[in-house]
């Protein structure tokens, strides 16, 4: 960090700096798990793609090293999107009260924050699987919680899972 | 809440940031230094307005001499112009200089 950044940090603690909000913290109430499912989605299509290769490039020549790292890479990414998404909306949307009324939530987070760490880790594909199963629960108990109704729809792309969508 | 009298007595403010709409470019968590008595604004400014009694941080994409368009850096996480449309120069409080 700069110095300066490190001065305009300090004064600002010192001070209890005023807040600026670079949205969602508005509260805008705009709140989706839709993005969580894509993550997982993403998840699970970046293991076949990561196995595929494994099978495709025997010698792992520079193509193979060059896919292999934007597939990990992206990877990495949706899997902390599936966490960041859940996390949003159990922290900011999830009243006590209506956490209340869920009591397997607190348990559901976590294991998804469990298993998106994982699906970091490692290219297990049924880990990916579970991701996508208790996002999917995750979104179901969302929706219902605003009195909407969900059906179970198979993704129209690869892996061709099924996600939970809002009937609106 | 934001008290707009006891903001503009100084030319520069240091503000905390909450929320992600402006990332990679300011982060959540993290501190910035706004020019408060700067009267040009331009394109691709960084600003702090005042949005329903709330000072949010975004850019400038477009302003005539009434109006401005805001939109975040982190387009797929901002509620900004694209849903509220324009906003008043007016509710513009300072430029950041500083992230």
């Amino acid at each position: 960090m700069k110095i300066s950044q490190k001065i305009i940090t300090t004064i600002g603690k010192l001070t209890h700096a005023h807040t600026a909000y670079a949205h969602c913290d508005l509260p805008c109430g705009i709140y989706d798990p839709h993005r969580a499912l894509i993550g997982a989605l993403t998840v699970i299509r970046m293991d076949d793609i990561i196995a595929e290769l494994i099978t495709s490039h025997p010698t792992q020549d520079p193509e193979f090293s060059h896919t292999m790292a934007r597939a990990v890479s992206i990877k990495e990414e949706h899997a902390e999107i599936v966490k960041h998404e859940v996390r949003v909306i159990w922290g900011d949307y999830f009243k006590s009260e209506m956490a209340a009324k869920y009591p397997e939530l607190t348990e559901l987070v976590h294991s998804i924050f469990t298993l998106g760490s994982k699906a970091k880790q490692t290219i297990d594909r049924q880990n990916a699987l579970d991701l996508l199963a208790k996002a999917n629960r995750f979104a179901e108990i969302f929706w219902e919680s605003k009195g909407i109704t969900t059906k179970r729809v198979k993704a129209p792309y690869k892996p061709e899972e099924e996600i939970v969508l809002p009937v609106l | 809440m934001y008290n707009y009298y006891s903001m503009k007595q100084f030319p520069f403010k240091i503000l905390r940031v909450a929320g992600h709409s402006m990332e990679p470019t300011i982060k959540a968590g993290s501190y910035i230094l706004i020019n408060q008595w700067i009267k040009k604004y331009k394109t691709g400014d960084i600003v702090a307005c005042n949005f329903e009694n709330y000072i949010i941080l975004k850019r400038i994409v477009q302003l005539n001499d009434s109006m401005i368009q805001i939109h975040g850096d982190n387009l797929s996480d901002s509620l900004d112009s694209r849903t509220f449309g324009e906003i008043s120069r007016s509710s513009l409080i300072g430029k950041v200089i500083r992230l």
